[in-house]
Formats: structure tokens, C-alpha cells, sequence
């Protein structure tokens, strides 16, 4: 598989009265394969959106590399923007134009048949509404265009940012078989949102960013497992009891509520219930406890909420630089 | 050229745009009407009922005169015409006929001064759409989103402008066309349009030629201080405070500290000497002032080509620097 995009060291300084500096991109790396849903995730403010902006030309950056179907950017960027469509944020278009104008408006800037108006309206659900004032429109209805605005160039390239925010449980679907199709046409997406459980549905592989730096990458099921503990929770009538023997027979248990929480990477959970039947304790229930992504995004960016804490938006884990960008799984964990 | 085209059609598919274009169009009407309303042609008959009108008010007055001087006269006439008063002057100096004629629009006399309202009109049509136009598109998103279809910043900056420009131009021709085609007809139909020489039409193509110019001056500096500040206000702003502050300020402060021809520090008289071609002041000796002295100022002008000097270094300046900004600032 191809790189569809490659960032290596990238980095962005923002400058703040009386001269001091903000990093929102420290070292960051992201390599995204041809043919996939890529997600990006990250905290608030932990250089998302700037990095999108920065890959599609509208942000300068102070160091790094990036490349776009293995063109450089941003001095390739005019001749590829027809290969590459792009919502950067929530997208405001002007409020008295109707959506048929506005996409007509697009299409004919950037040189596209006008045919294909009709086609993307359709497309994502608008087609009935199209003369309609843009003003009129719901949060969801202008989400919808602007995601029709990013297809009009039947892009090879998709840079979704949070396409999801203010769509209905219809739409949300409609927009996931919408991604799952364009993949299957050839089209890359790379989808940056913070409805993790959709992103865990939908994406083949993810990125994930904390503080403007990466924390984890690769495919989905990667991520999970590296964070997987091998632990597994397990229900007996007497807790205590039961914890007791698990621990005599040399495995590390965590009483929680209702249940105790074993770890230690059986090789075979079998072990767990011979043991405990012999001691004459009946296991009722016995499942291991695999993290989802949303669990792990806040376990690797360090914003799992804690009662009595108030997090603030720049308190996510801050990762030290590697000394060699390396791409794979781990390298920078 | 698909860019030019796009904005073209998104300059005209704006409302704002199209307000702005009815109310210029509704200002140039009123001030048509009032000159039509106001302007009678002169006729025999209008010109014998004011000789007739002269004559009789010339025999009254000196009936009062001469009362007024055989001591039989009211108080009102002898405050008129006091003792010693030489009632032969009424015949020499009294009322003349053309006192009485009727206002009578002159195409030759009155179409120039016309032009130069459209003129300033058009730069504040010029001004105001230009802000919008960009400003607009930043507040909203707009530009990202055509950045994101073009990411060639400058082009797609001057794109907008070309078609701004040209915009501008397609207006101004059909208003003037219209502007000056309502002027003759009122002068035809009440008024009066004999005088107008090859020279006269000549000196009234290049009065409008600058008043168009004035518009697109405006637009281009409209255009550039909103793209500068990403919102239409900056520009709507820059122009409030430059007149408040900077001309009206600066003309007090300027006069106390008695600098010499203050008029020539600011861009307002450059506009006015564009349009008009020179904008005349008088220049009083330092010495003016003490009761009773007869000062004879002495006479100086702002002319045309200081005028487009003046209004090219203004436009160069903002367009400039809004061509910097958007070479070199993010977009956030």
C-alpha cells in the first residue's frame, strides 16, 4: 500500500502578544495508507485542526514535511487540489446563497461540470432542500453541504473534519455507509472526530495526537491490543474468598464492584475456574476486559475524567520527542 | 478565467450587491426629479412677464423713493431709501428682467457637477460592495473554502478583485449611460442643452471617465483594507475613523498649530480636485486678521494629476499590503 499522506516532524508555533509562543505541533508524524477510513484523534486543542490546515496550504509551518500522494506540499497543492477534497472545521457558508448556488458557485472556480451539483445533493441527502437559503438550514443541513462540497471533485483524497458534528442518528449512518462506499470507489479519508465508538466502527486505522504530538498510530485493532492487559473480570458468590485463592495460586486480582478484576495474561483462562472449583467457589460470570478505543484515547492522551478534577484544555499527556521518527506502532510510546 | 467568472456571478447573486446598486440608482432618481421639478424652460412669454415684472417693480420702487424724499413718504420708505438718497439709481442699478426668468437647467452649465455626484456616489457604492464583497467571504468561511478549490492565495485574491473591478466598470458604464441620458432629457424637456461643442462633450466624457475612476479607486481600497482586517467592518471602520479622526481632528489640531496650507495633508481634497479637476483655497498672510485689514488671500490649487497621484499611492498602499497579508498570514 501507498502513502497517501506522510507528515514527518512537523511543527507550528503560534505567536501571542508580547512575544511569547505557543507550540501546537511539536515533532508531529502521520502517515495515512491508500484505500483506507483513517482516524484522528486527539484532545481539544491538541493540533488537529491545525495540522489539516497546515497539510491543505492554509497554515505555514515553522518545520516539517508533508506530502499528499506523494507530492509535496504545500508547493504541489495547486495541481492537486482537484485530487483532494477537504471540510475543515464546521464550514459557514453565506447565509442568502442557496446550496445549489454555492456548490455551483465552487464548481465553477475550480473547473468542475456543473452536472455534479445535482449528483453530490443528492448524494448526501439535499437535494430537495437545494434552493433553499443556506440561513434556513439546520447545523446537520449545512454539515451535509459541506460534506458535498469536499465530494464535488470526486476526490481521491477525503479530509474530513468532524463531519459528524451536528448530524442525526440517520445522518450519522448515512455518513459512515457514505465513507464505507467512497472507500470501496478508491477513496482515502482521513476522518478526524471525537465520536470514538463511530470511529472505532468505521476506521481502519487511526492516529492519535496529544499536546501536537503523536502518541499512538497504526490499525485500529493494533492500538486496542497494544493496550490490551490481558485482564479479565470475573464474578463468584464470595469475592473475597474467591480473590484469596486466585492470589495463593499466584494471580494479581483487583476486587472492583460486584466483581474482581484478574490480570496477568492467562494462558489459559481455563486455569481461573479449575482453580476455583477445586476451592469450591463457582464462577458465574468470566469475560475479558478488552479496551475500546474510547478508553484508550483516554488512557494515552491522559484526560480520563476523575472525580473532583477539573481538566483544562492544554492538560493532556505530553510525550517526549523520539530521537528518530519512526512510523510504526509504539516507536513513540 | 473560471475564477473571474464565478466571482463575477457571486458579486451580482449577492443581495447586498444588489441593494446597493437599486439605492445609488434611487439616490441619482431623487436628485434627478429635484432638478427636473425645479427647472422651467425659458420662453417669449416667460421673458416678457418678467421684463413687465421688472418694469413694474422698478416704477414702485421709485414712487417710494421719490415720496420718500418729498418728506411724504412711510417710515418703511424713508428706512429704504434715506434723505439724500439719489432715486436716479433705481433706473441705473433697479430690478432686471433675468431676476424674474424662471431656473433653467443647462445642460452645459449643470451636467458636469451631475457627473461628479455620480462620481462620489460610485465611490461609495465602489467602497462599500468592495468591503463586503471580501469581508463577507472571510467572516464566513468562504475564502477558506475557495482555498481550499485554489490554493493559490494571491491569484485567487486578485481574481476576486478582477471581477470586483469589473463589476464596478459594467455599472458604472450603465449608470452613466443612464445618468447622463436622464440629464439631457431633462434639459431637453425643461431646460435647455444649446452650447454643447465637440470641446464641451469632450471636457464632459473625461469628467465621467474620472468619476468611473473614482469608483474603482474606492472599491480597489474598499477591498483591500476588509481583506486586510478579514471582515467587512475593518474597512466600513478605517473609513469612519479616518474621517473623524484624521480629517476632522487633524484639521482642528493642524489650524492650531497655524501650519501652512493645512488642505494639502489630506486625501479628501485629492478626491474632490480628481473629480472636479482642481480644488482651489486661499492662503491668507500670516499677518491677517487685525479689525478693519483688507487681506488679499492669496489663491492656491490641488489639481488633477496631484489628485491621481494622491489616490494612486492610497490605492497602492492597501492593495499592497493586503496583498501581503494574504501571501504571508495563516488562515485560521
Amino acid at each position: 500500500m501507498s502513502a497517501v499522506i506522510e507528515i514527518e516532524g512537523l511543527r507550528k508555533t503560534y505567536r501571542k502578544l508580547f512575544g511569547t509562543t505557543r507550540a501546537a505541533l511539536d515533532g508531529f508524524d502521520m502517515t495515512v495508507e491508500a484505500g483506507q477510513i483513517h482516524g484522528f484523534l486527539g484532545p481539544n486543542g491538541s493540533g488537529k485542526t491545525t495540522t489539516l490546515r497546515t497539510l491543505l496550504g492554509l497554515i505555514r509551518p515553522n518545520a516539517g514535511t508533508l506530502r499528499i500522494l506523494g507530492e509535496p506540499v504545500p508547493a504541489a497543492l495547486p495541481h492537486l487540489a482537484t485530487r483532494v477534497g477537504a471540510i475543515v472545521e464546521s464550514p459557514q457558508f453565506f447565509g442568502n446563497f442557496s446550496a445549489r448556488r454555492t456548490l455551483s458557485l465552487l464548481a465553477r472556480a475550480g473547473g468542475v461540470a456543473q452536472v455534479r451539483v445535482d449528483e453530490v445533493l443528492a448524494t448526501v441527502g439535499l437535494r430537495d432542500r437545494a434552493r433553499d437559503r443556506v440561513k434556513t438550514y439546520s447545523l446537520g443541513m449545512k454539515q451535509r453541504l459541506a460534506v458535498a462540497s469536499a465530494l464535488l471533485k470526486s476526490p481521491e483524497l477525503l479530509i474530513l473534519d468532524e463531519p459528524a458534528n451536528g448530524l442525526d442518528p440517520g445522518g450519522i449512518r448515512e455518513m459512515r455507509d457514505l465513507m464505507r462506499a467512497l472507500v470501496e470507489g478508491g477513496t482515502t479519508v482521513v476522518l478526524s472526530s471525537h465520536i470514538l465508538g463511530e470511529v472505532q466502527q468505521i476506521c481502519d486505522s487511526v492516529t492519535i495526537i496529544s499536546r501536537g504530538r503523536r502518541v499512538a498510530s497504526g490499525p485500529v485493532a493494533q492500538v486496542l491490543s497494544a493496550a490490551d492487559r490481558g485482564e479479565y473480570r470475573l464474578r463468584v458468590a464470595d469475592l473475597a474468598a474467591a480473590a484469596a485463592v486466585l492470589r495463593q495460586a499466584g494471580h494479581p486480582v483487583q476486587p472492583a464492584d460486584g466483581y474482581l478484576v484478574v490480570s496477568g495474561r492467562l494462558a489459559d483462562p481455563a486455569d481461573l475456574t479449575r482453580t476455583l472449583a477445586a476451592a469450591d467457589l463457582w464462577v458465574s460470570e468470566l469475560t475479558p476486559l478488552t479496551p475500546d478505543l474510547e478508553s484508550v484515547f483516554l488512557d494515552l492522551t491522559g484526560t480520563m475524567p476523575a472525580p473532583g478534577l477539573h481538566r483544562q484544555v492544554d492538560e493532556s499527556v505530553e510525550i517526549a520527542l523520539p530521537v528518530a521518527h519512526e512510523t510504526n506502532l509504539g516507536a513513540d510510546r | 478565467m473560471n475564477l473571474i467568472s464565478a466571482e463575477w456571478r457571486r458579486l451580482f447573486a449577492r443581495r447586498f450587491t444588489r441593494i446597493m446598486l437599486l439605492a445609488v440608482l434611487a439616490i441619482l432618481a431623487v436628485i434627478g426629479v429635484g432638478v427636473g421639478v425645479n427647472s422651467h424652460q425659458r420662453t417669449a412669454a416667460t421673458h416678457a412677464a418678467a421684463v413687465a415684472r421688472a418694469q413694474q417693480d422698478n416704477e414702485q420702487m421709485m414712487a417710494d423713493c421719490l415720496r420718500s424724499q418729498q418728506d411724504t413718504g412711510t417710515p418703511s420708505d424713508v428706512k429704504q431709501f434715506p434723505p439724500g438718497f439719489d432715486c436716479a439709481q433705481i433706473a441705473r442699478d433697479g430690478a432686471r428682467p433675468e431676476y424674474y426668468e424662471p431656473y433653467e437647467f443647462s445642460f452645459r452649465a449643470g451636467a458636469p457637477a451631475l457627473v461628479q455626484v455620480m462620481g462620489a456616489l460610485l465611490a461609495m457604492l465602489g467602497f462599500i460592495v468592495g468591503a463586503s464583497f471580501v469581508g463577507a467571504e472571510w467572516h464566513s468561511g468562504g475564502m477558506t473554502n475557495l482555498l481550499l478549490w485554489r490554493p493559490r492565495r494571491v491569484p485567487v485574491l486578485l481574481g476576486k478583485l478582477t471581477a470586483l473591478l469589473g463589476g464596478m466598470v459594467s455599472a458604472s458604464v450603465g449608470y452613466s449611460a443612464v445618468w447622463l441620458g436622464t440629464v439631457w432629457a431633462i434639459a431637453s424637456t425643461r431646460g435647455r442643452t444649446a452650447g454643447m461643442t465637440a470641446g464641451a462633450w469632450r471636457s464632459l466624457a473625461l469628467d465621467d471617465v474620472r468619476a468611473v475612476a473614482l469608483g474603482l479607486f474606492a472599491a480597489t481600497i474598499g477591498f483591500a483594507v476588509a481583506s486586510i482586517g478579514r471582515h467587512t467592518a475593518t474597512a466600513l471602520g478605517a473609513a469612519v475613523g479616518y474621517l473623524v479622526v484624521l480629517e476632522l481632528g487633524g484639521h482642528i489640531v493642524l489650524a492650531l498649530l497655524q501650519v501652512h496650507r493645512p488642505e494639502r495633508y489630506f486625501l479628501s481634497n485629492y478626491v474632490f480636485a480628481w473629480l472636479t479637476k482642481a480644488t482651489w483655497f486661499d492662503d491668507y498672510p500670516a499677518n491677517c486678521g487685525g479689525f478693519g485689514q483688507n487681506c488679499e488671500p492669496q489663491r492656491w490649487a490641488i489639481h488633477l494629476n496631484q489628485g491621481l497621484l494622491a489616490l494612486g499611492i492610497a490605492v497602492t498602499l492597501t492593495l499592497g499590503w493586503a496583498l501581503w497579508s494574504m501571501r504571508r498570514r495563516d488562515v485560521t
